[in-house]
């Protein structure tokens, strides 16, 4: 496994935010963490990067164990793309170039300038890059803040909620790169998403989390309403046709 | 190739604004040459003439023009750095209370060590150093504040309003015991005025900017990852807690050597960098790097218009830019709430 967290716990205050978790994910993978608000999916995801000073257990990346790493080594090997960014006023090429200032500082090489090449033609970036990053749209700021965490050539990318604030096509189309470059590059992603149909349909895998605890660690094929409602205390149907799954919610009317 | 054409087109509007800039800095140096309380024209620049000539420009004018030009440079990289790293626009030294501690630190000096008449301490030395240490301790406190009670960035700039108005409050109470020529002589203190500093006082400022100036010259992308959020500059490789309290404690210094120096000059450090951000884009390579010349510039420009305005007197520098301030920054008010 080329992810692998084994009993992570995360205190503040005696109070455990994250409770003996554990998963695995392989390279190539995308890793769907879905669960109630609270739950600890954020919470998590700031634990494998550093910010939240473990309790104890182990973050091991390619066998190599990360979690007392510094920010500057992880940065290296880990990118992420929080759930709320701030949005400054500086142009779409110079967020391109902020993902290489953690190998070079702030003179950047000709290798770095190919690698923003790279990813200006792989995300059709051309035509924007003197744009003022605060004018565009959301979904183009997305793929943007993407790219730029891609330019860290991570091999874990970590992305908070990356499409809660999009219309449904630019959900798609994030998702869809999201999908692409996880395959093309080989690299482990771990999204933290909440709609279950996109994680059931883009997602290889899905960990399912609730009260600061793992409950379920499935393949996505093995997912059942059962998961589901125990999870998100709801009623849930799942309908498969075309290799899609629809999830459907039983709503309870007030009369 | 996108890239090359993206980036031909930066370096060339960056290169036409530094020398927009440096234009516009050496006019200003010249024309400050020439004005003053002692008439000088250009011809006895350039032919000797005037008998005054050495005295007025080698002595007067010319470490006038430098001290204008360092404490502007000083006043705008500092107010880069506060706006940087607190992630506020409107953050500025005067807005974490470097005007009213350095007025409270004068005032002591004034007051309490009778510095103008007690003549077993020089006077102008004992008041900046006092107006330097006040600066520091209020610069202190907030950054332990931020540090121990893990103040958000916002919650550190009011905590610089409140030490201002404990430092406002602190001067008044001296004032009020104080007889009527020390309350003059604090009320003069505070008025920023270039006429303070002499060749010493420049080369302190000199050398006090120059390793802070470079030191951001190499560190200005770890300002813009944090624009992003703590969160992000972290998986950037920023130490955000370690750089934040470097880069203030570097602002600290900046304002309170400028300060404590030559008084109060209002609005330089809050001016600058948005002159920068206007022209050239909200990043701090630029902001950080070109800010210190709008600063001088400024600076200049008020010094200029000073000596001008009511001639032969020299109005205090620190009230031009307050005069010139008000609307920008209330212009950068209204620009946020839209």
């Amino acid at each position: 496994m080329s992810l692998v967290v084994k009993n992570l716990n995360f205190k503040v205050k005696q109070k455990n935010l994250l409770k003996d978790i554990s998963f695995t994910c392989n390279k190539g993978e995308m890793l769907c963490l879905i669960g109630p608000n609270g739950a600890g999916k954020t919470t998590l995801l700031k634990s494998i990067l550093n910010i939240n000073k473990k309790e104890s257990g182990e973050i091991l990346l390619f066998g190599e164990d990360i979690s007392s790493t510094s920010f500057e080594n992880l940065s290296k090997k880990v990118a992420y793309m929080p759930q709320f960014a701030e949005v400054p006023h500086i142009s779409v090429l110079e967020v391109l170039e902020l993902g290489r200032h953690t190998f070079s500082k702030s003179r950047l090489t000709k290798t770095d300038r190919k690698i923003i090449d790279e990813i200006i033609h792989e995300f059709n970036l051309q035509n924007i890059l003197q744009t003022n990053l605060a004018t565009l749209s959301g979904g183009q700021r997305q793929k943007v803040f993407l790219a730029s965490a891609l330019i860290q050539k991570p091999k874990l990318l970590i992305l908070d909620e990356p499409i809660s604030h999009l219309d449904p096509k630019n959900q798609l189309d994030v998702l869809r790169v999201i999908k692409k470059v996880t395959k093309e590059r080989e690299i482990i992603t771990l999204i933290v998403i909440h709609d279950i149909q996109h994680a059931l349909h883009y997602g290889d895998s899905i960990l399912m989390l609730k009260d600061t605890k793992v409950l379920y660690q499935l393949k996505k094929e093995e997912v059942k309403e059962e998961h589901i409602d125990k999870t998100f205390d709801i009623k849930s149907k799942l309908f498969k046709q075309d290799r899609h799954t629809f999830v459907f919610y039983q709503h309870s009317h007030a009369t | 190739m996108h890239q090359q054409i993206a980036l031909k087109k930066r370096t060339k509007k960056v290169r036409l604004a530094l020398a927009g800039l440096l234009f516009f800095l050496a006019v200003l140096a010249f024309l400050n040459l020439l004005t003053g309380a002692n008439g000088l024209h250009v011809e006895d620049i350039f032919k000797f003439s005037n008998s005054n000539f050495e005295l007025v420009l080698f002595q007067i004018r010319l470490p006038r023009v430098i001290a204008g030009a360092l404490v502007g440079a000083l006043l705008g990289l500092s107010g880069a750095i506060m706006q940087g790293v607190l992630k506020n626009p409107l953050a500025s030294p005067f807005t974490l209370g470097v005007s009213s501690s350095a007025g409270f630190g004068a005032s002591f000096a004034i007051i309490i060590l009778q510095a103008y008449t007690n003549e077993s301490i020089n006077a102008n030395f004992s008041i900046a150093f006092f107006a330097f240490i006040a600066t520091l301790l209020c610069m202190t406190i907030i950054l332990l504040l931020g540090k121990f009670a893990s103040l958000s960035p916002s919650s550190m700039i009011l905590a610089g309003v409140g030490l201002s108005s404990l430092f406002h409050a602190l001067t008044m109470f001296l004032q009020y015991f104080a007889d009527d020529i020390e309350v003059s002589a604090t009320l003069f203190w505070t008025f920023g005025d270039l006429a303070k500093s002499s060749q010493i006082e420049n080369c302190i400022m000199f050398f006090t900017f120059v390793p802070i100036y470079i030191f951001f010259l190499f560190n200005y992308w770890k300002m813009d990852a944090l624009n992003f959020g703590d969160d992000s500059a972290k998986s950037r490789g920023v130490k955000v807690d370690s750089f934040r309290a470097i880069s203030l404690l570097f602002a600290s210094l900046l304002s309170a050597i400028a300060v404590s120096f030559l008084g109060i000059i209002g609005f330089i450090g809050l001016i600058a960098p948005h002159v920068i951000k206007i022209v050239l884009g909200g990043s701090y390579k630029w902001v950080l790097t070109l800010s210190p010349l709008v600063g001088a510039i400024l600076i200049l420009s008020a010094d200029f218009l000073a000596k001008i305005l009511l001639p032969p007197i020299i109005i205090p520098i620190g009230i031009i830019t307050s005069f010139m301030g008000v609307p920008i920054f209330l212009y950068l008010l209204l620009k946020r709430a839209k």
